[in-house]
């Protein structure tokens, strides 16, 4: 018997937490399950972007950062 | 495709016996990611910076030391520092997150967009800073979980452990996360009203 998806294996499946086989059951279950899928792409279409928001510090910061890692000395 | 010539295990080791360079391949690689983590729960681009630093300088204190043993998970472990960081900075404050929202509304102006067309660029800022108000809306555990996942790159099984609870509330708070945010982002009517973030 085929196991039945759960809403949760889709989460696993968008951030690819899944080991092979169960990457390949929801490949198969999203081939054949059109409103499965639309959430699917939905999904990942807002992680994408979520990914957008992504932002840089400043130069200087970072700078302090790695002169603070050249100075320090272990006690 | 991005081409990741030492994985991250190798460059904690390479730091650890005295390579800067290798740290400052892990810094670079990661510091937008934690920076957003950071940012997203602070919303004050000094502050995040602030945050960010002591991130980086309790990681020094920890591989320097011998003390580091997460081989491999090397983002998640920094996004754990981060994330309790930027948590203790407001416990000690004693104060919610949400009360510096309004006057640092312009934490995202400085997004780098590369979008030539007016228009385009229009539409791209409004998305970011619904999205961003978005987030800040969310019910506290479901945003920590986004943003934990999203940002901090920790598995759902991390986060389960970090928050205290089961893979699959963790796993049940990312997807009303997301649908939350799909549905607003979806809504035309949508306005951002301070009063309406849940408690």
């Amino acid at each position: 018997m085929t196991p039945t998806l759960t809403q949760n294996d889709l989460l696993e499946y968008l951030y690819t937490e899944q080991s092979h086989e169960e990457k390949k059951r929801l490949d198969d279950y999203l081939a054949q399950d059109s409103s499965l899928s639309e959430e699917y792409h939905d999904f990942l279409s807002l992680k994408d972007d979520l990914g957008t928001l992504e932002r840089s510090p400043d130069k200087a910061v970072i700078d302090n950062i790695l002169n603070y890692s050249q100075n320090f000395v272990q006690a | 495709m991005k081409k990741q010539e030492n994985n991250d295990s190798q460059l904690v080791n390479d730091y650890k016996n005295g390579n800067e360079k290798a740290f400052e391949e892990l810094v670079n690689r990661y510091k937008n990611k934690i920076f957003t983590t950071i940012l997203l729960i602070v919303k004050d681009h000094y502050l995040a910076e602030d945050i960010l630093q002591d991130t980086f300088i309790k990681a020094i204190h920890t591989i320097k030391a011998g003390k580091y043993n997460e081989q491999g998970k090397f983002l998640p472990w920094l996004g754990r520092i981060a994330h309790n960081l930027a948590i203790d900075h407001f416990r000690r404050e004693k104060r919610h997150p949400i009360s510096e929202l309004e006057e640092n509304e312009n934490w995202l102006d400085n997004l780098n967009y590369t979008e030539h067309s007016a228009e385009a660029l229009h539409i791209r800022k409004e998305t970011h800073n619904q999205l961003r108000m978005l987030i800040q809306l969310l019910p506290e555990k479901q945003r920590e979980v986004l943003i934990m996942r999203h940002y901090a790159d920790m598995s759902f099984q991390e986060i389960a452990e970090a928050t205290g609870v089961s893979v699959n509330t963790a796993l049940g708070r990312m997807r009303y996360a997301l649908i939350n945010l799909r549905k607003q982002m979806t809504n035309n009517k949508f306005e951002y009203d301070p009063n309406t973030y849940p408690k």
